[in-house]
């Protein structure tokens, strides 16, 4: 097989979609409903830093991807379980993704629609593309970024030409004071979207030119930060603090609002539209990390091939996790403040603390195992 | 059991003395007497008429000889003026029969330009075939070949699949030899090369690739070689085979572009990337091909920048209009109602009132009719072509809508997509986007916009998988320069252009060999060029 | 190969076979564009008014050659004590599913509106199909039910008259507000109050039902906008009329045109100006622990009209002008804001802005807000400028006020 390579603006590309994946169009931050436009940024170091952490390690095992280093620092007897654990993890977050297009998709429009059908659509689309490859994923994702960046462009300049937009809704600028902004920026959003960008650690072997891996990174980061941060300050600037806060969707409730010259009317399909391609490439770059780490620990020759598996489990998930739309979210709050920070934060700086004490007190560990 | 095709001497026309017979039947020389040849030679070909066996004396000795040629594919008055006139009437050789009679023959008494001496019966049936003229002396296991191709060809013509108001008119013919010297007028550098192929077992036909050494990768030309020399095909029945043949992946896309024009092969040439004659067929190959080139067109070239990057716009939109035309007219009048302005919804609906089928069945109903009348019109004779646009126009258009069986809105979403759709320049382009668009209708019919999505999402997926010789298909960098792509997705003005020179050889050329085929127009300016390219 | 294109073809057949779910062919809709809400008195259901459109007469279809004469206005009613269901029950007696989509219109019965309209607009919210955009009226003096059965000139459906009305009215006169879903309830969830025009029947409600309502140049039943209610803790409570009405849309920063006319200084004739830009703002500060309002309006306007002596020449005679349109405004913003203050109706936003500028304050006092309200002294402050004076300079009656009018 040829090593596949991602370009440095492969990269950039799918770090943005991922990042505004699901993002873009759940409320994020729950608790500071107002300024979570704010909370956003102020999370945003965090998320440098959980990069910078996974571009360290990437540097450290240049040629393994999250399941091989961290077999390497802990030694196989721990590390494999542990992998296993974060391929499991990953199946997991991708079937939540895939619940959450799913269920937007029927709550919007597709009400008659079984669930079944709309996760196999999305889910057939991404195991194809897993089975491609990460050649072919992250092309797509070059090309779909372009698309995401003229869909956000027309829905914004939509939403301002229709005069809904209503800036004095965004003060007070504290809100209820920045307790409660920091608070919500962390843990929750500095853990979604900006810790998950761990799934990251599968692809950055495969970067070309990897002296860039860290600028663009996190220019894509900041890139995505600021888009995301003015999109959800459109969203509270047009439907106001207390429906954002309420709204299962809130950039597709302030979407609907929007009327241009009496013509353009219910843009909620380019709503629509960017969860599908969002959450596609999320969900899918999680799969592949789930592939990929699964590949390496049962030492698969062809990753390709356990795309279908990975695939139909990650579609069960999403089926299975939870019986309603209300109690996934509630999972979701709940797995934030327990489960998720254990994958997200505790185990990669375990993993550094280990791997800088075996860097200092004798090299015996790094080449070994 | 096949001939191993070999790379030929850099003309590319006449098969070379290089192939091996490996028919055991043919294995053997020629022998010395005359008739035995001659006996032999006529049981070979199965005693067809068009060839032509002349038998005559020459030299002092009066040497029984005979020249062979097939009528119809060589130029009766070369055959008559320089081999049969010169072979009777002005051989003065006072050496005695045998090997040096020969010699003096091909030394002095054939005045054309290629002459072969030949030793095996593969050799000289393939010269036979391909228009040589086979001169046999008795007493001699040697055959001498001189080329006498001619015959009846199409004389050079307009392009008749790609048409351009400005710009150069004269288009390929079936003949190879025409085809690489319309090229090689236009690209008057000692860089151009050419290397010749033969491929098919059974009837071999000339390939023949094109490039400007020192622009071209070369890692693209030995690709590029080497699978055609792996094809094992009985006959080529022209380039969309060999377009197949050479194609990296299954799809239905086009990896590679044809074209019937010459300056287009040039123009792509000095982009670097390499074309492929093929003998017999007016449609050139060019490859590297990227999905992205098959939405420019010569006019391009012909044209203002501003102009040609805004056609070139209106192309892609025309691209979007084709591929997604009736499958989100379908999508938005069977789920997202919600989206359609009211007043366009009311309206809808009052002429949906009576139309009996669904709207999906509706669309398929009218777009296949259109496709039928497309082709029927593209087959028919000229004349009753456009009795068939009648018909469709008149019966399907007003009548269904009239009748309330159509809405009118369908009929004018179908409309719109056909004329899109022949907004492409590249026509096999065209052909796979009219499959993939009646799939999306599909898709659009079952899930809506979702489906559509969903569906593109899948198509797009499966784009990026594919490459042409190598080079990612989706990608917008080829030659891989900044310019490169600046020169694919918009034309850039040609004041600017500079070539892409990949190393120190070429480099001194490059430039030259653009300009030149740049300046084609005007005669006297290209003269000067063309000493510069020198 | 074979086996790829076998595994297509069965995915094919199997989203065949399921059928396409949400597919809805547009002849098997019913396009919803006005609803109306009832409150059925002594009892605790809703009668819930459907109008619907039809297509062929609506936009004068013409199909097979023969054009069509039906009522291209039908309304059909159910009663139920939730929306939903009388929704659900509606179908009984419609032929084709209900859409929703694209409903501009809400009316609501005067009736109900006394009692509150929150909890009937949790349905407008949640549902996926309903626009927030929907306008939102009053019914009064009659049932909404009734109003969406009239059968208006111009326009195919009394829904869309009535969105025409209030889009015309609105810009170019001024005494009415175009309120949508949306901020109606963002207003009565952040603390604020509804302003909800009203609608009205003139002439007899049963004649307008027929189809001979439009036999006459006059047509005998028409629907006419009239005042902006007052609500109070999400109850409708009273009504403003006529230039109170229109201080309320000044205050409100809905202010796009209006005419303002004033008497000359000599007679009974007057000046008109047409208000052609007008910004408002509201601000909050907490002064001594209670908050203290105000409302600041800059506005420019055009000579449109004068009966008497105006010389645009003379800057004095223009400032004069610009007076008097600011003095004109102030007091129709006075009259509204006491108007709403009596009813204890923060129909302009105070609350929202006191939140916003003094959360902590806010906090402290959010319950008894409305109270708060009625006893706040409000500021107005109006700044007013006549740009232009239409296609003439001085009046054509340089003595006595014949009738003149310039253009504009």
């Amino acid at each position: 097989m040829r090593t596949p390579f991602i370009s440095p603006t492969q990269l950039f590309a799918m770090i943005i979609l991922f990042e505004l994946g699901t993002a873009l169009v759940l409320p994020i931050g729950l608790s500071s409903a107002q300024n979570s436009w704010l909370s956003i940024l102020l999370a945003l170091p965090g998320g440098i830093l959980v990069y910078l952490l996974f571009t360290y390690f990437n540097k450290q095992y240049p040629s393994m991807i999250l399941s091989g280093y961290i077999r390497q620092i802990v030694g196989s007897y721990l590390g494999w379980p542990l992998a296993l654990f974060y391929a499991v993890y990953f199946i997991y977050i991708s079937g939540r993704n895939l619940r959450e297009v799913g269920d937007l998709l029927i709550t919007t429009s597709y009400d008659q629609t079984p669930i079944v059908i709309v996760h196999a659509a999305i889910m057939g689309t991404s195991m194809y593309m897993i089975y491609k490859g990460i050649q072919v994923l992250f092309r797509l994702g070059e090309i779909y970024l372009v698309f995401i960046l003229v869909l956000g462009l027309l829905s914004n300049l939509a939403v301002a030409l229709s005069g809904a937009i209503e800036i004095r809704n965004l003060l007070p600028v504290w809100g209820e004071g920045i307790g409660v902004t920091l608070r919500s920026a962390y843990p929750n959003i500095f853990l979604f979207p900006f810790a998950e960008l761990i799934a990251f650690s599968a692809f950055l072997p495969y970067l070309a030119q990897r002296q860039y891996a860290r600028r663009i990174g996190i220019l894509a980061i900041l890139v995505s930060t600021v888009m995301l941060s003015i999109t959800h300050a459109m969203e509270i600037s047009v439907i106001g603090e207390d429906m954002y806060s309420r709204a299962t969707f809130p950039l597709f409730t302030a979407i609907t609002t929007v009327e241009v010259a009496e013509f353009v009317e219910r843009l909620d399909a380019l709503v629509i539209l960017a969860l599908i391609i969002g959450v596609f490439f999320k969900m899918t770059v999680y799969a592949y990390a789930a592939t990929a780490i699964a590949a390496d620990i049962f030492k698969a020759a062809e990753p390709n091939r356990l795309a279908v598996p990975i695939g139909v489990s990650v579609f069960f998930v999403s089926m299975m996790s939870a019986w309603s739309f209300p109690e996934h979210g509630l999972e979701g709050a709940k797995s934030f403040l327990t489960v998720q920070p254990i994958f997200l934060v505790y185990i990669p700086i375990l993993l550094l603390l280990v791997h800088l004490m075996k860097k200092r007190f004798g090299h015996r560990g790094i080449t070994s195992g | 059991m096949f001939v191993r095709p070999s790379r030929l001497q850099p003309d590319g026309d006449a098969p070379g003395p290089g192939a091996a017979g490996q028919r055991a039947y043919l294995a053997q020389a020629p022998s010395a007497q005359l008739e035995d040849n001659l006996a032999y030679l006529k049981a070979e070909l199965g005693g067809s008429p068009d060839i032509v066996f002349r038998r005559i004396q020459i030299g002092a000795a009066q040497t029984k000889a005979a020249a062979v040629y097939t009528d119809g594919i060589t130029d009766k008055q070369t055959v008559n003026e320089f081999i049969l006139r010169t072979l009777m009437l002005e051989l003065d050789s006072s050496a005695e029969p045998g090997r040096s009679l020969l010699h003096d023959i091909n030394l002095h008494a054939l005045p054309v330009g290629d002459v072969r001496v030949l030793t095996d019966w593969d050799g000289i049936l393939l010269c036979l075939l391909s228009g040589h003229t086979i001169i046999f002396v008795d007493g001699t296991a040697e055959a001498i070949s001189g080329d006498t191709k001619g015959g009846e060809y199409r004389a050079i013509e307009e392009p008749s699949s790609q048409v351009v108001i400005r710009g150069p008119k004269d288009g390929f013919t079936e003949s190879i030899g025409t085809n690489v010297a319309l090229v090689r007028r236009r690209l008057r550098s000692p860089n151009l090369r050419l290397e010749a192929f033969r491929l098919g077992a059974k009837s071999p036909s000339n390939v023949a690739i094109m490039y400007v050494q020192g622009i071209v990768e070369d890692k693209y030309v030995l690709e590029l070689s080497s699978r055609l020399s792996r094809i094992q095909v009985d006959a080529l029945s022209g380039s969309e085979q060999l377009e197949e043949l050479l194609a990296d992946q299954k799809t239905p896309f086009p990896t590679t572009m044809n074209t019937e024009r010459p300056d287009m092969v040039s123009n792509s040439l000095l982009d670097g990337r390499i074309s492929i004659f093929v003998d017999g067929t007016p449609f050139v190959l060019i490859a590297p091909f990227t999905f992205f080139m098959g939405f420019q067109s010569a006019e391009d070239y012909y044209q203002r920048p501003e102009a040609a990057f805004a056609i070139m716009m209106l192309r892609y939109a025309a691209l979007i209009i084709a591929l997604f035309g009736p499958s989100i007219y379908i999508a938005a009048i069977t789920f997202h109602h919600e989206m359609i302005p009211t007043p366009l919804l009311l309206s809808l609906a009052a002429q949906r009132e009576t139309v009996p089928f669904p709207a999906f069945l509706e669309a398929f109903l009218m777009e296949f009719t259109f496709e039928v009348i497309r082709e029927a019109g593209i087959r028919m004779p000229r004349a009753i072509g456009q009795a068939v646009s009648i018909v469709g126009a008149l019966v399907l258009g007003q009548a269904a809508v009239e009748a309330g069986i159509i809405s009118s809105a369908m009929v004018i979403v179908v409309a719109i997509t056909g004329i899109s759709s022949f907004a492409n320049p590249s026509y096999n382009m065209a052909t796979t986007i009219r499959i993939v668009r009646f799939t999306m209708m599909v898709a659009a019919a079952i899930l809506g916009f979702y489906g559509i999505a969903i569906f593109s999402l899948v198509i797009i997926g499966h784009m990026c998988g594919l490459s042409s010789l190598t080079v990612p298909y989706m990608s917008l960098k080829f030659p891989y320069t900044p310019e490169g792509e600046r020169r694919t997705v918009y034309r850039i003005p040609l004041a600017t252009r500079r070539s892409a020179e990949r190393n120190n050889e070429g480099a001194a050329v490059g430039l030259g060999a653009r300009d030149a085929a740049l300046a084609d127009k005007t005669a006297s300016q290209t003269e000067q060029e063309g000493k510069d390219a020198q | 190969m074979t086996k790829r294109i076998c595994i297509l073809l069965l995915m094919f057949q199997f989203l065949l076979v399921t059928g396409c779910w949400n597919s809805r062919e547009l002849r098997d809709l019913a396009i919803v564009v006005g609803i109306g809400v009832d409150r059925i008195e002594g009892s605790d259901q809703y009668r819930v008014s459907f109008q619907l459109v039809n297509p062929r007469a609506a936009t004068g279809g013409k199909v097979g050659g023969s054009s069509i004469s039906e009522i291209p206005n039908i309304v059909f009613t159910s009663d139920d004590h939730s929306m939903f269901s009388a929704l659900r029950k509606t179908t009984q007696k419609v032929p084709r599913q209900l859409f929703f989509a694209h409903s501009q219109l809400l009316v609501i019965g005067e009736s109900l509106a006394k009692e509150g309209v929150s909890d009937v607009l949790d349905f407008f919210e949640r549902s996926h199909e309903m626009r927030l955009n929907t306008s939102v009226v009053i019914a009064r003096g009659a049932s909404a039910e009734s109003i969406l059965k009239v059968i208006t000139p111009l326009s195919p459906t009394s829904a869309t008259a009535i969105i025409g009305r209030l889009k015309v009215a609105t810009d170019v006169w001024a005494h009415n507000v175009n309120e949508d879903i949306g901020s109606v309830i963002k207003k009565l969830a952040g603390g604020g109050e509804p302003a909800i025009s009203g609608i009205r029947i003139l002439g007899s409600p049963t004649q307008g039902r027929a189809k001979s309502n439009l036999d006459y140049s006059k047509p005998p039943t028409i629907l006419e906008l009239k005042g902006v209610s007052l609500f109070s803790e999400g109850k409708l409570v009273g009504w403003v009329e006529g230039k109170s009405a229109r201080g309320v849309v000044w205050a409100l920063n809905q202010m796009k045109s209006t005419n303002v006319s004033f008497p000359c200084e000599d007679g009974e004739k007057g000046v008109s100006i047409e208000v052609i830009r007008s910004f408002t703002k509201i601000r909050s500060r907490i002064v001594d622990g209670s908050p203290r309002l105000s409302v600041k309006v800059k506005e420019e306007g055009s000579l449109s009209e004068a009966q008497c002596k105006v010389d645009p020449g003379s800057n004095e005679d223009m400032m004069k002008l610009r007076r008097h349109l600011a003095e004109e405004t102030k007091a129709e913003i006075r009259m509204a804001l006491k108007a709403a203050q009596a009813k204890k109706s923060d129909i302009f936003g105070f609350a929202a802005e006191v939140k916003r500028t003094s959360p902590k304050y806010w906090k402290t006092i959010e319950g008894d807000w409305p109270s708060i309200f009625a006893d706040c002294e409000i500021d107005v402050d109006v700044e007013a400028y006549v740009r232009r004076t239409g296609m003439r300079t001085k009046s054509l009656m340089k003595t006595n006020g014949a009738r003149t009018s310039s253009s504009d």
